[in-house]
């Protein structure tokens, strides 16, 4: 098995971090897409060196996102995620799903949006955004660094 | 667009398992009520629209830099 899991691996390119042969295991599905972009099912986990960030690359399309494990922002961070959405990942628990923030630059200061993270299925590599809709979480959540925060 | 005139206290069914019901009407502000199975994703447009907005903006103008991620990642640590 080993031999063909060295060869599992799927080309992506990022205009903005290069190419990049990814591993077929770092591949999600997403069903439904992410929201904005219901069309792009297929997306690579890359994580960025000697960084707690990742990028989620499109695997056939420019789009991508920095995204952020959740508990690297906030370690007490916990959604209820429904039932519909855990058979979506195809997740047997919720202690498989990895919630992930999606960053975004506000003038120049970078916020992640805990209200509506993306979820990943480690195991059955399925992914969606999940609106958490009755949560306080914010759209915007500043990321401080220790200088400023 | 389907048009319907409801009174307080009136239900809206939509198909077998979805209720809309008008609970009471202030003005110009109307309270709904929505009984739906659990995969029925029900919010206001504009928290739909405001998600949907961040992610157009995170999804495409990734301007910073790999660099810069790596500073920033390294000031987080304590």
């Amino acid at each position: 098995m080993e031999n063909s899991d060295i060869a599992s691996t799927v080309h992506v390119h990022n205009p903005h971090y290069g190419s990049a042969e990814v591993p077929v295991k770092q591949l999600y599905d997403f069903p439904q897409g992410v929201i904005g972009f219901s069309s792009i099912q297929n997306y690579a986990l890359i994580s960025i060196e000697e960084t707690d960030f990742y990028v989620l690359q499109a695997v056939t399309d420019s789009v991508s996102f920095i995204v952020i494990p959740a508990g690297e922002v906030d370690p007490t961070y916990s959604i209820q995620v429904d039932d519909h959405t855990m058979e979506l990942l195809e997740a047997d628990g919720s202690e498989n799903i990895v919630p992930f923030l999606i960053v975004n630059m506000i003038e120049d200061r970078p916020h992640v949006n805990l209200k509506a993270p993306v979820l990943l299925s480690t195991a059955s590599q399925k992914g969606c955004q999940y609106i958490a809709a009755n949560s306080e979480y914010p759209i915007r959540y500043p990321l401080l660094t220790k200088e400023n925060g | 667009m389907l048009v319907l005139k409801r009174k307080v206290g009136e239900v809206i069914k939509i198909n077998d398992d979805i209720e809309v019901h008008v609970l009471d009407v202030e003005g110009d502000v109307i309270k709904l009520g929505f009984a739906a199975p659990k995969h029925v994703q029900i919010m206001r447009q504009e928290l739909y629209e405001a998600i949907r907005n961040e992610n157009l903006r995170a999804g495409t103008t990734l301007e910073e830099s790999k660099q810069w991620l790596r500073e920033f990642s390294k000031r987080m640590k304590p």
